[in-house]
């Protein structure tokens, strides 16, 4: 039964950490379409670099650094603070703020057009 | 009370039993291995197109599915590491703090939303709708000719 444990073992965590190793591989080559993460969308195509989507993205992956960290530390989930989680909602609340009012903008340019 | 009298005060695993559960757990194990390998496999070689995988409608990289994915992965690694570490066998965490749950639910439901948005952005304007109104019933004893293009006749003589 401990053979069986320690081979289930390697076995979940090989499988975990290619898959996570070949997403990542294939965003950094391309094979994963990531033109346009960070940029607004507009009714023409791609726009400039838009702020929201950028501290959304950062503060992603500082809370994403965080939980990992974490879990490593103390071999369990974090108690995470309600501070921190309404920071992420509000930067959230901002992307989609951005989000639906970029939207509004293009359909009312769309209109003035027509 | 009777039952529980009867009953030996250590019962004794029965040896065909835990030949059983070695046999299953090892089948199983070794199973859920092949699967995941062939799917990996797939994936590197490209059978399995991962090209839209934080893609939205458009065909651009949408935020909020990137950050799904990234959550996600976090509380899989994370989930896998607590479970390794638990004494004296491996165990499920007893309990997930809300912080955890409410971080889950936060990320999904601006997926959701950044979706339903992008759902509308997509619908055409009102003046572009089409509207299809049915043919009217033709009148009783009236002849209705159908006019059938010579394509289509081909095709079904072929037929």
């Amino acid at each position: 039964m401990e053979t069986l444990m320690t081979f289930a073992r390697y076995e979940l965590g090989s499988l975990l950490a290619i898959l996570m190793a070949v997403v990542a591989f294939q965003m950094l080559t391309g094979r994963i379409n990531t033109r346009g993460v960070i940029s607004e969308k507009t009714s023409s195509g791609i726009g400039s670099v838009s702020p929201s989507r950028l501290q959304l993205l950062l503060f992603t992956g500082a809370f994403a650094f965080y939980v990992v960290s974490q879990v490593i530390q103390l071999r369990q989930f974090p108690e995470i603070e309600t501070k921190w989680l309404m920071m992420l909602g509000g930067s959230h609340s901002v992307f989609l703020g951005g989000k639906g009012l970029s939207l509004i903008l293009n359909q009312t340019q769309n209109k003035k057009e027509d | 009370m009777t039952l529980l009298q009867t009953l030996p005060a250590a019962a004794q695993p029965d040896p065909s039993f835990h030949l059983l559960a070695l046999v299953m757990g090892w089948t199983v194990t070794i199973l859920i291995g092949a699967f995941a390998l062939a799917i990996i496999y797939k994936m590197i070689k490209g059978d399995i197109n991962l090209m839209y995988l934080i893609a939205g409608a458009d065909g651009d990289a949408s935020l909020s599915r990137f950050q799904f994915l990234i959550f996600t992965f976090v509380i899989a690694l994370g989930l896998f590491l607590i479970v390794l570490s638990q004494q004296p066998s491996p165990a499920f965490p007893s309990t997930i703090p809300g912080g955890i749950l409410a971080l889950l639910g936060i990320s999904g439901a601006s997926y959701v939303t950044s979706k339903a948005v992008d759902a509308n952005a997509a619908k055409p304007p009102a003046s572009e709708t089409n509207i299809v109104v049915p043919a009217a019933a033709a009148p009783a004893g009236q002849t209705t000719n159908v006019i059938v293009p010579a394509a289509a006749q081909e095709n079904n003589a072929a037929g």
